[in-house]
């Protein structure tokens, strides 16, 4: 179940006279198992790009076989979006069935699936994204409060049983515990469900990019500035340059290497620092 | 969709542009009324100098304006096939005889007024679009309308609506693509089935929108709110609309082409008769 | 006497009588002031009522029990309404929902205009408020290609050419990536400081609370807690309620749970120092 991307371009309006060029020659390989962050400036051809692996944005030039289905001639869309996943940004407003229950099989049902089949999935759905089915199954969408809505909303995709799953954005507009919870969840549905091998995620917050993925494709003006791991990326200064913010543990243990307090400076989790501090032993 | 809110203004700061949105909007409605008295050549020659000469000071290349006449060849088109074939009005004079069909002098000359009365009515509002934004547009309208909120219609409010109305068109229209994408990735089917099927199926994309546009209308009341809206009534503008030097000038060229075409048409000036001048009709 | 004060403030989204004895009110018994040119941070989790305690303070809604005081004014007094709001401005989370016109100068001039200004005198109130947020290039386009920071810069200057004495910041930065958030902090800041602006910010973001004079926290409606910085070092009890304290305060309390004996930090360059002694 892997994703191959050779030379992807992308234009907008490409008859126009001042063209927008989203995407750049940008080639790229996601493998089975990968948890791979997606980031790069506001307008970097991020979305686009995304767009492109369920066949929502069709292949202008370059290449794209998922899971051996070429994208860039006729294909098999609804296999497609049954393989690949996508969870947009503030997902919760693209519900709008009478209850939760109907909402989360309008995906399911798509696929063609018997009732039977259905009801199972449903259900496995709603309670792999941490919610009771008996108590919510019932409930209309828009009374619930806006975590569980978007829940729901990714239980409406996690439904569709997909391999790969794309989301944007996943944690945009919740508070701290809203954003740990939803990171949580899409790293237990990676590690529990047998379905879901592989995530590609959108962000913006380094921090969780630095504690959750084990890979980050950086892009910049529609390049690909790199393929990394967190580790490497947060080296150096390659995403200052891109327009993005290190994550605040980097920053932390930047300014306590700088007093020669510990030597690695690229520490990605609160855990990471405190070992690394630990073993320079001052005060134990 | 997306560009609407803009029309399809083409800026370039000519003095056309700069005319206040109340003289065009003026001259464009007495231009549509006067289209209707033409019926004779001469009539649509002086009309197209007129025209010409705005499209020169307005800057705008030509291939622009002709391209936003596409949409009408059909129509054009549609209409002279239909007096070509089915005329009933005067067969005196025969011009061409072809096979089956026969074509008259004055069916000709029918075709071709129909042809440029078409033509003129399209081009001269196309001309206030090109050289007016929507919001000034709507503006202008609200100052002509004013005498109107003498009897209570509500001309600000109206004027309000219209220009929130016309903020909100992008907004929309974006927010509706998202959401063809979130449930196109849920495998919607919007293209195949009859026509009840395929209405079932906008329902997943409907709803949505529905809620967000009310979600969107009381944030937004919200903020006019905190933004100290009271009415729409007690509200002074920024831009007062001006008249400029030119915008009289417009005014009584108009009128002196107005009164030309109303003279070839009723013939009422005692010293000269136009029936004596046989080749302008 | 303080710009802005609530007395015992309580209120319920249901305005049923019967009901509201059912729901939770939004906001419950709520007290504090704001004095002139003092940043306050409001913060607490989503559904807390900290977006209740912006539409209380501008009058946009009315309490059920107690008294908001502005400048001295109730915004029971609907005589004086327009005054309140003219006098503290809100921005909102949305910069797509709040504005009104198609043309960036028209939007900044929709308030001057409902305070029935002369044209001359909200011109000059644009171009300054247009300028003061750094957008003057900007003023005769559209809003629709700018970036969120840049559309939230704009309705800054929406509210500004009110002239207000107090600017509240209602989650204005929630939507925004982070160095567009940094942006509207940057200007914000700067407003306090050189027009002698008071700020309130409503957020959940800790980092933005670190630069507040105040800091109310907000939980279930109440006031959770109430002071100065001192109130970040609470660790454990932000955790409670689903915040976070800023880095450093964090991993100086796991470091004092694997035997260090640190004194209370919170930047990252204080707990740096006292590593050093």
């Amino acid at each position: 179940m892997s994703i191959e991307i050779q030379n992807l371009s992308y234009t907008y309006d490409p008859k126009a006279k001042f063209k927008k060029i989203a995407l750049k020659d940008v080639s790229l390989s996601v493998e089975d198992g990968d948890f791979l962050a997606i980031v790069g400036h506001t307008g970097s051809g991020k979305s686009t790009l995304v767009t492109h692996l369920n066949g929502l944005t069709k292949v202008q030039s370059g290449k794209i076989i998922v899971d051996g289905i070429d994208l860039t001639g006729k294909f098999d869309a609804k296999k497609l979006r049954s393989k690949v996943g996508m969870v947009f940004q503030y997902p919760e407003y693209q519900l709008f069935a009478e209850t939760v229950q109907l909402d989360v099989a309008f995906g399911p049902k798509n696929l063609g699936l018997d009732e039977e089949e259905i009801n199972v999935r449903v259900k496995d759905a709603i309670e792999a994204v941490g919610l009771d089915f008996e108590q919510i199954k019932d409930k209309s969408p828009f009374e619930l409060s806006g975590g569980q809505m978007r829940r729901v909303a990714i239980a409406g995709v996690i439904a569709m049983r997909p391999e790969i799953l794309v989301l944007d954005e996943p944690t945009a507009g919740l508070d701290p515990k809203g954003k740990r919870d939803i990171m949580e969840l899409v790293l237990s549905l990676k590690n529990t469900l047998k379905t879901v091998k592989t995530v590609i995620m959108i962000s913006h917050n380094m921090d969780e990019v630095a504690r959750y993925c084990n890979k980050v494709a950086l892009l910049k003006d529609g390049e690909l500035v790199g393929v990394y791991t967190p580790a490497q990326l947060f080296e150096d200064d390659t995403v200052e340059k891109c327009g993005l913010k290190l994550p605040t543990t980097v920053r932390l243990a930047r300014v306590l290497k700088a007093r020669g307090l510990i030597e690695n400076d690229c520490l990605l989790t609160e855990e990471e620092i405190v070992a690394e501090i630990a073993k320079g032993g001052r005060h134990a | 969709m997306r560009e609407i809110s803009l029309g399809q203004y083409y800026p370039t700061g000519s003095l056309i542009h700069k005319l206040d949105p109340r003289t065009k909007l003026l001259i464009t409605i007495a231009y549509i009324v006067m289209i209707f008295f033409i019926d004779t050549f001469v009539g649509f020659g002086l009309v197209f100098i007129g025209l010409m000469a705005t499209v020169l000071i307005s800057k705008i290349p030509v291939t622009k304006i002709l391209k936003s006449l596409k949409a009408i060849i059909f129509l054009l088109v549609f209409t002279v096939l239909m007096t070509l074939l089915f005329y009933g009005g005067d067969k005196s004079e025969v011009v061409l005889s072809w096979w089956i069909f026969t074509f008259y002098k004055q069916q000709l000359i029918d075709c071709g007024l129909i042809a440029c009365r078409l033509f003129f009515m399209v081009l001269g509002p196309t001309m206030l679009t090109f050289t007016t934004t929507p919001v000034q547009l709507t503006d202008g309208m609200q100052s002509l309308l004013k005498p109107l909120a003498l009897i209570k219609v509500p001309v600000h409010l109206l004027a309000i609506i219209m220009s929130i109305t016309l903020r909100f068109i992008p907004s929309l229209s974006e927010e509706t693509d998202k959401i063809i994408n979130a449930q196109k990735s849920r495998c919607a089917d919007f293209e195949s089935g009859n026509i009840f099927k395929r209405a079932k199926a906008m329902i997943p994309i409907l709803i949505p929108l529905l809620t967000s546009s009310i979600r969107r209308a009381e944030e937004l009341a919200c903020a006019m709110d905190s933004r100290c809206f009271k009415d729409a009534k007690n509200r002074t503008r920024m831009n007062k609309l001006k008249f400029g030097w030119f915008d009289p000038v417009c005014l009584i060229l108009f009128c002196a082409l107005f009164f030309v075409v109303l003279w070839l048409k009723f013939n009422f000036l005692p010293f000269v008769d136009l029936t004596s001048l046989g080749w302008i009709v | 006497m303080s710009f802005i004060e609530l007395q015992d403030v309580t209120f319920f989204y249901e305005s049923d009588e019967e009901s509201a004895l059912k729901t939770r009110p939004a906001v419950d018994g709520v007290s504090f002031c704001v004095e002139k040119g003092e940043v306050v941070a409001i913060i607490g989790h989503n559904g807390s009522g900290k977006s209740t305690l912006a539409k209380l303070m501008n009058g946009l809604l009315e309490p059920d029990k107690g008294e908001v005081l502005v400048d001295g004014v109730s915004t029971k007094d609907k005589k004086r309404i327009f005054d309140i709001r003219s006098k503290v401005g809100i921005v909102f989370q949305n910069p797509d929902n709040q504005m009104v016109a198609t043309i960036i100068e028209d939007d900044v001039a929709f308030g001057p205009e409902n305070l029935g200004l002369d044209s001359k005198e909200i011109r000059s109130r644009v171009d300054w408020a247009l300028k003061s947020v750094g957008m003057s290039e900007h003023a005769k386009g559209t809003p629709f290609k700018l970036s969120g920071g840049q559309k939230q810069r704009i309705a800054i200057a929406g509210v500004l050419a009110l002239k207000p004495q107090v600017m509240i910041l209602d989650e204005s930065t929630a939507m925004l990536d982070p160095l567009s958030r940094n942006e509207i902090m940057e200007v914000a800041l700067r407003l306090v400081r050189e027009e002698n602006m008071t700020l309130i910010n409503i957020t959940h973001f800790v980092d933005e609370a670190m630069e507040a004079d105040k800091i109310i926290v907000m939980n279930d409606g109440k006031v959770f807690m109430q002071g100065g910085k001192e109130v970040l070092l609470q660790d454990e009890k932000l955790a409670s309620i689903g915040l976070e304290a800023p880095l450093a305060v964090r991993v100086k309390n796991m470091l004092n749970g694997v035997g260090y004996d640190l004194p209370e930090v919170l930047t990252d360059e204080e707990l740096a120092d006292c590593l050093c002694r």
